[in-house]
Protein backbone atom coordinates (compact mmCIF):
# COMPACT_ATOMS: atom_id res chain seq x y z
CA UNK A 1 0.00 0.00 0.00
CA UNK A 2 1.27 3.40 -0.52
CA UNK A 3 1.27 5.82 1.78
CA UNK A 4 -1.78 8.03 0.37
CA UNK A 5 -4.28 5.87 -1.18
CA UNK A 6 -7.08 7.16 -3.03
CA UNK A 7 -9.43 7.19 0.48
CA UNK A 8 -13.10 7.03 -0.51
CA UNK A 9 -13.16 3.97 -2.75
CA UNK A 10 -11.24 2.19 -0.16
CA UNK A 11 -13.34 3.84 2.22
CA UNK A 12 -16.16 2.19 0.81
CA UNK A 13 -14.88 -1.24 0.67
CA UNK A 14 -14.17 -0.86 4.27
CA UNK A 15 -17.88 -0.18 4.92
CA UNK A 16 -19.57 -2.50 3.03
CA UNK A 17 -16.89 -5.17 4.61
CA UNK A 18 -18.53 -3.72 7.75
CA UNK A 19 -22.15 -3.62 6.86
CA UNK A 20 -22.10 -7.35 4.66
CA UNK A 21 -19.05 -9.22 5.34
CA UNK A 22 -21.77 -11.18 8.57
CA UNK A 23 -24.80 -11.59 6.68
CA UNK A 24 -22.69 -13.02 3.12
CA UNK A 25 -20.74 -15.45 5.19
CA UNK A 26 -24.33 -16.66 6.16
CA UNK A 27 -25.45 -16.69 3.09
CA UNK A 28 -23.11 -19.03 1.71
CA UNK A 29 -22.71 -21.26 4.70
CA UNK A 30 -26.22 -21.53 4.40
CA UNK A 31 -25.76 -22.43 0.52
CA UNK A 32 -23.11 -24.06 0.88
CA UNK A 33 -23.33 -26.58 4.21
CA UNK A 34 -19.38 -25.52 5.03
CA UNK A 35 -18.94 -22.75 7.20
CA UNK A 36 -14.76 -22.40 5.88
CA UNK A 37 -15.84 -23.41 2.58
CA UNK A 38 -18.04 -19.90 2.55
CA UNK A 39 -15.40 -18.17 5.07
CA UNK A 40 -12.72 -18.47 1.85
CA UNK A 41 -15.83 -17.45 -0.62
CA UNK A 42 -16.71 -14.73 1.59
CA UNK A 43 -13.24 -13.51 2.01
CA UNK A 44 -12.57 -13.97 -2.09
CA UNK A 45 -15.51 -11.79 -2.75
CA UNK A 46 -14.67 -9.20 -1.16
CA UNK A 47 -11.05 -10.03 -2.87
CA UNK A 48 -12.57 -9.35 -6.10
CA UNK A 49 -14.61 -6.60 -5.34
CA UNK A 50 -11.75 -4.41 -4.48
CA UNK A 51 -10.03 -5.51 -7.06
CA UNK A 52 -12.61 -4.87 -10.15
CA UNK A 53 -12.12 -1.06 -8.58
CA UNK A 54 -16.18 -0.82 -9.15
CA UNK A 55 -18.02 -0.12 -5.74
CA UNK A 56 -22.24 -0.81 -5.68
CA UNK A 57 -23.83 2.65 -4.79
CA UNK A 58 -25.63 2.69 -1.96
CA UNK A 59 -28.24 0.22 -1.44
CA UNK A 60 -27.25 -2.01 -3.94
CA UNK A 61 -24.49 -3.84 -2.04
CA UNK A 62 -26.39 -6.59 -0.89
CA UNK A 63 -27.25 -7.54 -4.97
CA UNK A 64 -23.99 -6.60 -6.36
CA UNK A 65 -22.54 -8.85 -3.61
CA UNK A 66 -24.56 -11.48 -3.70
CA UNK A 67 -23.87 -11.51 -7.59
CA UNK A 68 -20.16 -12.23 -7.69
CA UNK A 69 -19.94 -14.33 -4.52
CA UNK A 70 -22.53 -16.70 -6.93
CA UNK A 71 -19.98 -16.26 -9.90
CA UNK A 72 -17.21 -17.61 -7.06
CA UNK A 73 -19.23 -20.16 -6.28
CA UNK A 74 -20.05 -21.18 -9.75
CA UNK A 75 -16.45 -20.83 -10.74
CA UNK A 76 -15.59 -23.56 -8.14
CA UNK A 77 -18.15 -25.83 -8.21
CA UNK A 78 -17.09 -25.62 -12.47
CA UNK A 79 -13.58 -25.90 -11.39
CA UNK A 80 -14.18 -29.51 -9.21
CA UNK A 81 -16.01 -30.98 -11.39
CA UNK A 82 -13.33 -30.21 -14.00
CA UNK A 83 -10.47 -31.24 -12.20
CA UNK A 84 -12.07 -34.65 -10.86
CA UNK A 85 -13.12 -35.29 -14.56
CA UNK A 86 -9.68 -34.68 -15.67
CA UNK A 87 -8.11 -36.87 -12.94
CA UNK A 88 -10.03 -39.80 -14.39
CA UNK A 89 -9.44 -39.65 -17.42
CA UNK A 90 -5.29 -40.08 -16.95
CA UNK A 91 -6.05 -42.33 -13.82
CA UNK A 92 -4.99 -45.44 -16.21
CA UNK A 93 -1.85 -43.68 -17.05
CA UNK A 94 1.49 -45.75 -15.57
CA UNK A 95 3.25 -43.54 -13.31
CA UNK A 96 6.05 -42.76 -15.94
CA UNK A 97 3.58 -41.34 -18.61
CA UNK A 98 1.68 -39.59 -15.99
CA UNK A 99 1.60 -36.28 -16.77
CA UNK A 100 3.65 -33.69 -13.87
CA UNK A 101 1.60 -31.94 -11.24
CA UNK A 102 2.32 -28.57 -13.17
CA UNK A 103 0.99 -29.68 -16.23
CA UNK A 104 -2.23 -31.15 -14.69
CA UNK A 105 -3.10 -27.38 -13.46
CA UNK A 106 -1.92 -26.01 -16.70
CA UNK A 107 -4.08 -28.74 -18.34
CA UNK A 108 -6.99 -27.79 -15.91
CA UNK A 109 -6.78 -24.44 -16.61
CA UNK A 110 -6.97 -24.54 -20.18
CA UNK A 111 -10.22 -26.92 -19.66
CA UNK A 112 -11.75 -24.43 -17.62
CA UNK A 113 -11.31 -22.09 -20.49
CA UNK A 114 -12.55 -24.14 -22.61
CA UNK A 115 -15.35 -25.15 -21.19
CA UNK A 116 -16.34 -21.43 -20.57
CA UNK A 117 -15.93 -21.41 -24.38
CA UNK A 118 -18.46 -24.20 -24.75
CA UNK A 119 -21.00 -22.67 -22.29
CA UNK A 120 -21.32 -19.73 -24.51
CA UNK A 121 -22.49 -22.24 -27.54
CA UNK A 122 -25.91 -23.49 -28.18
CA UNK A 123 -26.35 -27.29 -28.24
CA UNK A 124 -25.82 -28.04 -31.83
CA UNK A 125 -22.47 -25.61 -32.48
CA UNK A 126 -20.85 -27.04 -29.39
CA UNK A 127 -21.43 -30.56 -30.84
CA UNK A 128 -19.94 -29.03 -33.97
CA UNK A 129 -17.11 -27.69 -32.34
CA UNK A 130 -16.22 -30.59 -30.03
CA UNK A 131 -16.34 -33.34 -33.08
CA UNK A 132 -13.88 -30.58 -35.15
CA UNK A 133 -11.47 -29.77 -32.70
CA UNK A 134 -11.17 -32.65 -29.83
CA UNK A 135 -12.26 -35.81 -32.29
CA UNK A 136 -10.63 -34.34 -35.96
CA UNK A 137 -13.81 -34.98 -37.89
CA UNK A 138 -14.06 -32.83 -41.34
CA UNK A 139 -17.02 -30.95 -42.19
CA UNK A 140 -18.81 -33.16 -44.10
CA UNK A 141 -18.38 -35.96 -41.23
CA UNK A 142 -19.71 -34.13 -38.95
CA UNK A 143 -22.31 -32.97 -41.56
CA UNK A 144 -23.46 -36.57 -41.26
CA UNK A 145 -23.32 -37.21 -37.91
CA UNK A 146 -25.30 -34.16 -37.06
CA UNK A 147 -28.02 -34.28 -40.02
CA UNK A 148 -27.33 -31.12 -41.33
CA UNK A 149 -25.94 -29.47 -44.40
CA UNK A 150 -22.11 -28.70 -45.07
CA UNK A 151 -23.33 -24.91 -44.88
CA UNK A 152 -24.66 -25.41 -41.45
CA UNK A 153 -21.84 -26.86 -40.17
CA UNK A 154 -19.80 -23.84 -41.07
CA UNK A 155 -22.56 -21.49 -39.79
CA UNK A 156 -21.78 -23.39 -36.28
CA UNK A 157 -18.50 -22.93 -36.20
CA UNK A 158 -18.20 -19.70 -37.29
CA UNK A 159 -20.76 -19.41 -34.45
CA UNK A 160 -18.47 -21.36 -31.97
CA UNK A 161 -15.43 -18.86 -33.06
CA UNK A 162 -17.25 -16.24 -32.00
CA UNK A 163 -17.99 -17.11 -28.65
CA UNK A 164 -14.46 -18.76 -28.33
CA UNK A 165 -13.34 -15.40 -29.04
CA UNK A 166 -16.31 -13.87 -27.04
CA UNK A 167 -14.92 -15.45 -23.81
CA UNK A 168 -10.94 -15.11 -24.14
CA UNK A 169 -11.37 -11.26 -25.66
CA UNK A 170 -14.59 -10.23 -23.67
CA UNK A 171 -14.58 -6.15 -24.35
CA UNK B 1 -3.67 -0.48 -18.19
CA UNK B 2 -4.42 -1.68 -21.30
CA UNK B 3 -1.57 -2.26 -23.81
CA UNK B 4 -2.13 -1.32 -27.67
CA UNK B 5 -2.47 -4.90 -28.24
CA UNK B 6 -5.53 -5.46 -26.00
CA UNK B 7 -7.56 -2.94 -27.60
CA UNK B 8 -10.70 -3.69 -28.73
CA UNK B 9 -10.59 -5.10 -32.42
CA UNK B 10 -13.67 -3.82 -34.72
CA UNK B 11 -16.28 -6.29 -34.62
CA UNK B 12 -16.37 -6.34 -38.44
CA UNK B 13 -13.02 -7.36 -38.62
CA UNK B 14 -13.06 -9.96 -35.99
CA UNK B 15 -15.69 -11.79 -38.21
CA UNK B 16 -13.80 -11.49 -41.52
CA UNK B 17 -10.63 -13.51 -39.29
CA UNK B 18 -13.68 -16.09 -37.61
CA UNK B 19 -14.29 -16.65 -41.17
CA UNK B 20 -11.36 -17.34 -42.15
CA UNK B 21 -10.53 -19.56 -39.50
CA UNK B 22 -13.56 -21.09 -39.63
CA UNK B 23 -12.43 -22.62 -43.37
CA UNK B 24 -9.35 -23.17 -42.35
CA UNK B 25 -10.68 -25.42 -39.50
CA UNK B 26 -12.93 -27.26 -42.48
CA UNK B 27 -9.61 -28.54 -44.32
CA UNK B 28 -7.06 -27.16 -47.07
CA UNK B 29 -7.74 -24.14 -48.75
CA UNK B 30 -7.16 -24.29 -52.25
CA UNK B 31 -4.67 -22.11 -54.35
CA UNK B 32 -7.01 -19.28 -54.63
CA UNK B 33 -7.64 -18.98 -51.35
CA UNK B 34 -4.59 -18.98 -49.86
CA UNK B 35 -4.19 -16.44 -52.06
CA UNK B 36 -6.88 -13.90 -50.72
CA UNK B 37 -6.04 -15.33 -47.10
CA UNK B 38 -2.71 -13.50 -47.35
CA UNK B 39 -4.16 -10.43 -49.07
CA UNK B 40 -6.10 -9.92 -46.06
CA UNK B 41 -3.65 -10.29 -43.73
CA UNK B 42 -1.57 -8.01 -45.82
CA UNK B 43 -4.31 -5.35 -45.98
CA UNK B 44 -4.31 -3.78 -42.68
CA UNK B 45 -2.32 -4.29 -39.38
CA UNK B 46 -5.84 -4.93 -37.58
CA UNK B 47 -6.28 -7.82 -39.79
CA UNK B 48 -3.36 -9.49 -38.35
CA UNK B 49 -4.20 -8.72 -34.97
CA UNK B 50 -7.17 -9.95 -34.89
CA UNK B 51 -5.34 -13.15 -36.98
CA UNK B 52 -3.05 -13.31 -34.13
CA UNK B 53 -6.22 -13.50 -31.74
CA UNK B 54 -7.50 -16.68 -33.20
CA UNK B 55 -4.03 -18.17 -33.61
CA UNK B 56 -4.03 -17.77 -29.54
CA UNK B 57 -6.87 -19.60 -29.30
CA UNK B 58 -6.07 -22.20 -31.63
CA UNK B 59 -2.68 -22.34 -29.42
CA UNK B 60 -5.32 -22.82 -25.89
CA UNK B 61 -7.71 -25.54 -27.81
CA UNK B 62 -4.19 -27.22 -28.37
CA UNK B 63 -2.87 -27.15 -25.15
CA UNK B 64 -5.00 -30.15 -23.90
CA UNK B 65 -4.28 -33.57 -25.31
CA UNK B 66 -7.49 -33.99 -27.58
CA UNK B 67 -9.02 -37.29 -26.24
CA UNK B 68 -8.41 -35.73 -22.81
CA UNK B 69 -10.63 -32.48 -23.92
CA UNK B 70 -12.74 -35.07 -25.21
CA UNK B 71 -13.63 -37.39 -22.57
CA UNK B 72 -13.57 -34.40 -19.91
CA UNK B 73 -15.69 -32.09 -21.31
CA UNK B 74 -18.25 -34.65 -22.74
CA UNK B 75 -18.20 -36.61 -19.29
CA UNK B 76 -19.51 -33.06 -17.62
CA UNK B 77 -23.35 -33.70 -17.75
CA UNK B 78 -24.94 -31.45 -20.13
CA UNK B 79 -27.58 -29.92 -18.16
CA UNK B 80 -25.00 -29.23 -15.34
CA UNK B 81 -25.09 -25.89 -17.04
CA UNK B 82 -28.50 -24.65 -16.26
CA UNK B 83 -27.82 -26.78 -13.23
CA UNK B 84 -24.67 -24.66 -12.03
CA UNK B 85 -27.19 -21.77 -12.02
CA UNK B 86 -30.08 -23.32 -10.44
CA UNK B 87 -27.58 -24.97 -7.44
CA UNK B 88 -27.23 -21.42 -5.75
CA UNK B 89 -31.08 -20.70 -5.16
CA UNK B 90 -32.12 -23.99 -4.86
CA UNK B 91 -32.29 -26.95 -2.46
CA UNK B 92 -29.24 -28.93 -4.31
CA UNK B 93 -26.53 -27.60 -2.03
CA UNK B 94 -28.38 -29.06 0.86
CA UNK B 95 -25.41 -31.40 1.13
CA UNK B 96 -22.77 -29.60 0.61
CA UNK B 97 -20.36 -30.51 -1.53
CA UNK B 98 -20.51 -33.89 -0.74
CA UNK B 99 -23.73 -33.62 -3.19
CA UNK B 100 -20.75 -33.37 -5.93
CA UNK B 101 -18.86 -36.26 -4.55
CA UNK B 102 -21.33 -38.61 -4.21
CA UNK B 103 -22.78 -38.03 -7.89
CA UNK B 104 -19.86 -39.20 -9.43
CA UNK B 105 -19.60 -42.45 -9.09
CA UNK B 106 -23.17 -44.30 -9.43
CA UNK B 107 -23.94 -42.41 -12.71
CA UNK B 108 -21.42 -44.91 -14.64
CA UNK B 109 -23.15 -47.73 -14.24
CA UNK B 110 -26.16 -46.31 -14.54
CA UNK B 111 -25.52 -44.58 -17.42
CA UNK B 112 -23.77 -46.77 -19.52
CA UNK B 113 -24.27 -47.28 -23.16
CA UNK B 114 -25.32 -50.98 -22.65
CA UNK B 115 -25.74 -53.51 -19.73
CA UNK B 116 -27.45 -56.49 -18.69
CA UNK B 117 -29.44 -57.58 -15.58
CA UNK B 118 -28.60 -60.70 -13.75
CA UNK B 119 -29.58 -63.93 -15.89
CA UNK B 120 -29.64 -61.80 -19.27
CA UNK B 121 -27.17 -62.01 -21.97
CA UNK B 122 -26.67 -59.65 -24.61
CA UNK B 123 -25.51 -59.45 -28.39
CA UNK B 124 -25.10 -56.45 -30.60
CA UNK B 125 -23.41 -55.50 -33.36
CA UNK B 126 -21.25 -52.51 -33.24
CA UNK B 127 -20.94 -49.64 -35.86
CA UNK B 128 -17.08 -51.21 -37.09
CA UNK B 129 -19.17 -54.71 -37.77
CA UNK B 130 -17.36 -56.09 -34.41
CA UNK B 131 -20.05 -58.77 -32.46
CA UNK B 132 -20.10 -58.09 -28.46
CA UNK B 133 -21.45 -60.11 -25.82
CA UNK B 134 -22.16 -59.27 -22.56
CA UNK B 135 -22.33 -62.23 -19.90
CA UNK B 136 -24.96 -61.86 -16.83
CA UNK B 137 -24.78 -58.45 -14.60
CA UNK B 138 -22.38 -56.65 -17.13
CA UNK B 139 -21.79 -52.88 -18.18
CA UNK B 140 -20.02 -51.63 -20.66
CA UNK B 141 -19.54 -47.97 -22.29
CA UNK B 142 -18.66 -47.24 -25.98
CA UNK B 143 -16.67 -45.14 -27.62
CA UNK B 144 -15.78 -45.16 -31.38
CA UNK B 145 -13.87 -41.58 -32.38
CA UNK B 146 -12.52 -41.19 -35.68
CA UNK B 147 -8.70 -42.21 -33.94
CA UNK B 148 -9.87 -45.38 -32.14
CA UNK B 149 -12.37 -47.52 -30.66
CA UNK B 150 -12.88 -47.94 -27.03
CA UNK B 151 -14.95 -50.05 -24.94
CA UNK B 152 -15.10 -49.52 -21.36
CA UNK B 153 -15.97 -52.88 -19.08
CA UNK B 154 -17.51 -51.30 -16.10
CA UNK B 155 -18.29 -54.60 -14.38
CA UNK B 156 -19.03 -58.10 -15.35
CA UNK B 157 -18.17 -59.96 -18.53
CA UNK B 158 -17.75 -59.01 -22.50
CA UNK B 159 -16.79 -61.51 -25.39
CA UNK B 160 -15.46 -59.39 -28.52
CA UNK B 161 -15.17 -60.38 -31.74
CA UNK B 162 -13.26 -57.71 -33.54
CA UNK B 163 -14.77 -56.51 -36.93
CA UNK B 164 -12.48 -55.21 -39.69
CA UNK B 165 -12.32 -51.50 -39.58
CA UNK B 166 -11.69 -49.78 -43.02
CA UNK B 167 -10.36 -46.83 -40.94
CA UNK B 168 -8.04 -49.17 -39.42
CA UNK B 169 -8.84 -47.79 -36.09
CA UNK B 170 -6.99 -49.61 -33.05
CA UNK B 171 -9.50 -51.73 -30.95
CA UNK B 172 -9.27 -51.36 -27.44
CA UNK B 173 -11.01 -52.45 -24.53
CA UNK B 174 -10.58 -50.54 -20.87
CA UNK B 175 -10.76 -52.31 -17.02
CA UNK B 176 -10.38 -50.85 -14.16
CA UNK B 177 -7.06 -52.90 -14.45
CA UNK B 178 -5.61 -51.64 -17.11
CA UNK B 179 -6.13 -51.78 -21.63
CA UNK B 180 -6.58 -54.53 -23.91
CA UNK B 181 -5.92 -53.44 -27.52
CA UNK B 182 -7.33 -56.43 -30.03
CA UNK B 183 -5.19 -56.79 -33.27
CA UNK B 184 -7.84 -58.44 -35.46
CA UNK B 185 -9.55 -60.87 -32.38
CA UNK B 186 -12.00 -63.17 -30.55
CA UNK B 187 -11.50 -62.44 -27.06
CA UNK B 188 -13.13 -62.75 -23.72
CA UNK B 189 -12.62 -60.36 -20.64
CA UNK B 190 -14.09 -61.11 -17.19
CA UNK B 191 -13.93 -58.75 -14.07
CA UNK B 192 -13.04 -61.33 -11.69
CA UNK B 193 -10.93 -61.22 -8.51
CA UNK B 194 -10.03 -57.75 -8.51
CA UNK B 195 -9.05 -58.04 -11.76
CA UNK B 196 -8.92 -58.37 -15.70
CA UNK B 197 -8.99 -61.91 -16.75
CA UNK B 198 -9.02 -62.40 -20.54
CA UNK B 199 -9.05 -65.24 -22.99
CA UNK B 200 -7.76 -64.97 -26.54
CA UNK B 201 -9.52 -67.57 -28.94
CA UNK B 202 -8.21 -66.08 -32.15
CA UNK B 203 -5.77 -63.60 -33.61
CA UNK B 204 -3.37 -61.75 -30.82
CA UNK B 205 -3.57 -58.48 -28.35
CA UNK B 206 -2.03 -57.03 -25.92
CA UNK B 207 -2.58 -56.02 -22.17
CA UNK B 208 -1.57 -52.87 -20.68
CA UNK B 209 -2.03 -52.69 -17.09
CA UNK B 210 -2.14 -49.40 -15.86
CA UNK B 211 1.49 -49.66 -13.56
CA UNK B 212 3.12 -53.36 -14.78
CA UNK B 213 4.67 -53.84 -18.06
CA UNK B 214 2.44 -54.77 -20.61
CA UNK B 215 2.59 -58.26 -22.28
CA UNK B 216 1.45 -59.72 -25.73
CA UNK B 217 -0.61 -62.77 -25.92
CA UNK B 218 -1.44 -65.51 -28.37
CA UNK B 219 -4.83 -67.46 -29.37
CA UNK B 220 -5.20 -70.23 -27.00
CA UNK B 221 -3.77 -68.53 -23.59
CA UNK B 222 -5.56 -66.65 -21.17
CA UNK B 223 -3.76 -63.91 -18.11
CA UNK B 224 -5.21 -62.33 -15.79
CA UNK B 225 -4.02 -59.13 -14.43
CA UNK B 226 -4.81 -56.34 -11.94
CA UNK B 227 -3.03 -52.56 -12.39
CA UNK B 228 0.17 -54.00 -10.65
CA UNK B 229 1.27 -57.26 -12.20
CA UNK B 230 -0.10 -60.07 -14.64
CA UNK B 231 0.41 -63.66 -14.94
CA UNK B 232 -0.62 -66.75 -17.24
CA UNK B 233 -3.16 -68.75 -16.15
CA UNK B 234 -3.32 -71.80 -18.06
CA UNK B 235 -5.47 -72.46 -21.08
CA UNK B 236 -8.20 -69.98 -22.79
CA UNK B 237 -11.20 -72.42 -22.77
CA UNK B 238 -14.04 -72.61 -24.94
CA UNK B 239 -16.47 -73.86 -22.84
CA UNK B 240 -15.83 -70.67 -20.76
CA UNK B 241 -17.57 -68.49 -23.22
CA UNK B 242 -20.23 -70.91 -24.24
CA UNK B 243 -22.35 -68.17 -21.91
CA UNK B 244 -22.40 -66.62 -25.10
CA UNK B 245 -24.65 -68.74 -27.15
CA UNK B 246 -26.70 -69.73 -23.69
CA UNK B 247 -25.10 -72.56 -22.38
CA UNK B 248 -22.52 -73.51 -19.90
CA UNK B 249 -19.96 -76.54 -20.51
CA UNK B 250 -18.95 -78.74 -18.07
CA UNK B 251 -15.70 -81.01 -18.78
CA UNK B 252 -15.42 -82.65 -15.19
CA UNK B 253 -15.54 -79.47 -14.10
CA UNK B 254 -15.77 -79.38 -9.85
CA UNK B 255 -19.54 -78.85 -9.07
CA UNK B 256 -18.06 -76.40 -6.27
CA UNK B 257 -16.83 -74.16 -9.62
CA UNK B 258 -20.07 -74.53 -11.44
CA UNK B 259 -21.76 -73.75 -9.39
CA UNK B 260 -20.27 -70.15 -8.97
CA UNK B 261 -20.74 -70.13 -12.74
CA UNK B 262 -24.20 -70.87 -12.86
CA UNK B 263 -24.52 -68.64 -9.61
CA UNK B 264 -23.89 -65.74 -11.86
CA UNK B 265 -26.92 -66.36 -14.33
CA UNK B 266 -29.68 -65.86 -10.97
CA UNK B 267 -30.49 -63.75 -8.59
CA UNK B 268 -30.05 -65.03 -4.94
CA UNK B 269 -27.30 -66.61 -3.12
CA UNK B 270 -26.24 -70.34 -4.50
CA UNK B 271 -23.49 -72.20 -2.14
CA UNK B 272 -21.93 -74.99 -2.27
CA UNK B 273 -21.04 -77.50 0.76
CA UNK B 274 -17.54 -78.17 0.58
CA UNK B 275 -18.17 -82.09 0.95
CA UNK B 276 -19.49 -82.07 -2.28
CA UNK B 277 -17.54 -79.00 -3.95
CA UNK B 278 -14.55 -81.29 -5.67
CA UNK B 279 -17.19 -83.63 -7.30
CA UNK B 280 -16.47 -83.40 -11.35
CA UNK B 281 -19.73 -82.80 -13.02
CA UNK B 282 -20.00 -83.21 -17.40
CA UNK B 283 -22.41 -81.69 -19.55
CA UNK B 284 -23.96 -79.01 -21.20
CA UNK B 285 -26.55 -77.18 -19.40
CA UNK B 286 -28.93 -74.28 -20.67
CA UNK B 287 -28.68 -71.14 -18.58
CA UNK B 288 -32.09 -69.82 -19.31
CA UNK B 289 -33.82 -71.85 -16.94
CA UNK B 290 -31.36 -72.22 -13.89
CA UNK B 291 -33.70 -74.13 -11.44
CA UNK B 292 -34.10 -76.96 -13.82
CA UNK B 293 -30.05 -77.06 -14.35
CA UNK B 294 -30.06 -77.32 -10.29
CA UNK B 295 -32.94 -79.87 -10.40
CA UNK B 296 -31.05 -82.42 -12.91
CA UNK B 297 -27.87 -82.14 -10.82
CA UNK B 298 -29.47 -84.32 -8.38
CA UNK B 299 -30.07 -87.23 -10.88
CA UNK B 300 -26.17 -86.97 -11.77
CA UNK B 301 -24.93 -86.30 -8.86
CA UNK B 302 -25.04 -87.54 -5.09
CA UNK B 303 -26.44 -84.13 -4.45
CA UNK B 304 -29.58 -83.15 -3.42
CA UNK B 305 -30.16 -78.88 -3.65
CA UNK B 306 -31.60 -77.65 -0.73
CA UNK B 307 -33.89 -74.27 -1.25
CA UNK B 308 -35.16 -72.10 1.78
CA UNK B 309 -36.24 -69.94 -0.74
CA UNK B 310 -35.88 -69.74 -4.28
CA UNK B 311 -32.85 -66.63 -3.38
CA UNK B 312 -31.37 -68.65 -1.42
CA UNK B 313 -30.50 -72.10 -2.33
CA UNK B 314 -27.52 -74.86 -1.11
CA UNK B 315 -26.34 -77.83 -2.66
CA UNK B 316 -25.23 -80.39 -0.38
CA UNK B 317 -24.64 -84.69 0.10
CA UNK B 318 -27.30 -86.25 -0.46
CA UNK B 319 -29.29 -88.12 2.78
Amino acid sequence: MSSAPPPSPLQSVDTLYRDHHGWLHGWLRKRLGDREQAADIAQDTFLRLLLSGRLPSIGEGRSYLTQIARNLVIDQWRRQRIERAYLDSIAHLAEPESPSLETRALVVETLLQIDAMLDAMPAKVREAFLLSQFEGLTYPQIAERLQVSVSSVQKYMLRAITACYQVLYAE
Amino acid sequence: MKRASDAPIPPAIVEQASHWLMLHWGGDLDAEQRQRFADWQARDPEHQRAWQRLERLQGTLAGVPAHTASAVLRDLPDARRRQALKMLGLALLAGGSGYLAQAQLPWREAMADLRSGTGERLQRTLADGSRLALNSDSAVDVRFSETQRRIRLLKGELLLDSGHDAARRPLIVETAAGEIQALGTRFSVHEIDGGSRVGLYEGELQLRPHNAPPSHLQAGQQRWFSAIRSGVIGQADRNAIAWSEGRLIAERMPLGQFLDELGRHRRGVLRCDPAVAELPLTGVFPLADTDRVLAALQHSLPVEVHGVTRYWVTVRPRG
